[in-house]
């Protein structure tokens, strides 16, 4: 349905908050936001049905699969597989490096874009680099690849502005932002110390925690969170 | 296999070989120079043979200073062997040469075998974050190496290699947004 109250969550930003030990914000968050949190089955692939096999990683799964018991998170299974396919064609065939093109983004990481898109999502929670680059700033990303690769990066620039245009006006939060939402509305504030300039302290935690566990964040953003929210 | 991969794979294993036949420790460090530049044909082919290459030279690059006499000469000849059988395009014995490679890694001694896991787990984890380093997505990047990524955001997470360069995006207008979007003044 068009226009659904809804966010849709990426891998990244759930592990990022698992790792941090800060999940247990989603369900207070989602209490204030008032609409649906969704992640895509290849989403919840990846966060539950893989590494619920991995030894490492098994309670880490049952941990957001407590989310998806709790009624949290919801597995939104109405995806767009030709919208999805086409995004993914477009993404996978825009850089080339000596006459190949690379396939830069996974098929599931696109899923999550594409379901936004077609129910018309308030914001996509990501926190991966790559694909939120090419959403935002697609020159950005091929100067990145040329930067990092040896070989000559040539990019269809048609390509590149077919898929930023196709994902225009797609709002993209990021883990840091989720943390930096519950400081303000008080969620955290039982870890305030008792100590002058405890609540900053906090807040400084808790925005590395997510740096230190996979939110694509750079060091000055992290210093202007903390300005905008404490002043 | 394709004539392209064909051609980075023997310019792998013929260095690989000269280095174990020279056996100049100094030219150890090579072995890592050699499978990063190899992860750079990874990314653009996501070619299986490449990967287990890249992977292998990884691993014996980390594993070489506590290898025995005898199981460096086993090595030596596997790898000529490799060589030998992909130059005479004889693709399936090349794969068991492969395949033997890594049995010789898990077998050569007590103290690899107990951390092979460990010592392949943490190759494919580097190799994971070069090509993440490239420039390609999470996903991306961990499926090609057959990781989870909860292992490589783990990884990366203590890195800057998550860290963006330039952010086109103004920091605090993507919080207001976010603000916004929960309903706080």
């Amino acid at each position: 349905m068009k226009g659904e109250k809804a966010i849709f969550f990426d891998t990244g930003p759930v592990i990022s908050l698992v790792m941090s030990r800060l999940v247990w914000v989603l369900p207070h968050l989602k209490k204030q936001y008032g609409g649906h949190f969704y992640i895509t089955p290849a989403v919840k692939l990846e966060l539950i049905d893989r590494p619920i096999s991995i030894k490492r990683f098994e309670f880490e799964a049952l941990q957001v699969m407590k989310l998806i018991n709790d009624g949290t998170l919801e597995v939104y299974e109405k995806v767009p597989k030709g919208n999805a396919a086409q995004l993914i064609n477009l993404a996978n065939n825009t850089f080339s490096i000596n006459g190949k093109t690379v396939d830069i983004i996974q098929e599931g990481e696109i899923e999550s874009v594409s379901c936004a898109l077609n129910v018309g999502a308030e914001a996509v929670v990501m926190d991966e680099r790559t694909l939120r680059l090419f959403i935002e700033n697609g020159p950005e990303l091929k100067s990145l690849l040329e930067r990092r690769f040896n070989s000559e990066v040539v990019a269809d620039t048609d390509k590149m502005k077919a898929f930023s245009q196709a994902l225009k006006g797609i709002t993209i939060i990021r883990s840091v932002e989720l943390v930096a939402v519950a400081f303000k509305l008080g969620i955290l504030n039982a870890y305030i110390p008792k100590e002058k300039k405890g609540s900053e302290l906090l807040l400084d935690s808790v925005l590395w925690a997510t740096r230190y566990n996979g939110c694509s964040v750079m060091d000055n953003e992290i210093e202007s969170i903390k300005s905008f929210l404490l002043k | 296999m394709k004539g392209v991969i064909k051609k980075d794979l023997l310019q792998i294993l013929s260095r690989v070989r000269e280095i174990l036949e020279k056996k100049d420790p100094s030219d150890y460090e090579e072995l890592k120079s050699l499978s990063e530049q190899s992860i750079e044909d990874v990314a653009v082919h996501k070619d299986l043979d490449l990967i287990s290459v890249t992977v292998l030279v990884y691993s014996i690059y980390k594993i070489l200073p506590d290898l025995k006499e005898e199981d460096y000469k086993d090595l030596n000849a596997a790898f000529k062997l490799a060589y030998s059988s992909l130059v005479e395009n004889q693709l399936g014995r090349y794969n068991q040469n492969i395949k033997t490679l890594y049995n010789l890694i898990s077998k050569s001694n007590a103290k690899i075998k107990v951390h092979l896991q460990d010592v392949m787990h943490a190759a494919r984890i580097k190799k994971s974050a070069s090509l993440l380093g490239k420039g390609l997505s999470i996903g991306q990047a961990a499926g090609l190496m057959g990781l989870s990524n909860w292992d490589l955001q783990q990884y990366v997470g203590g890195t800057t290699m998550m860290e963006p360069q330039k952010e086109s995006f103004p920091a605090i207008k993507r919080l207001t947004n976010a603000l916004q979007i929960f309903g706080v003044k």
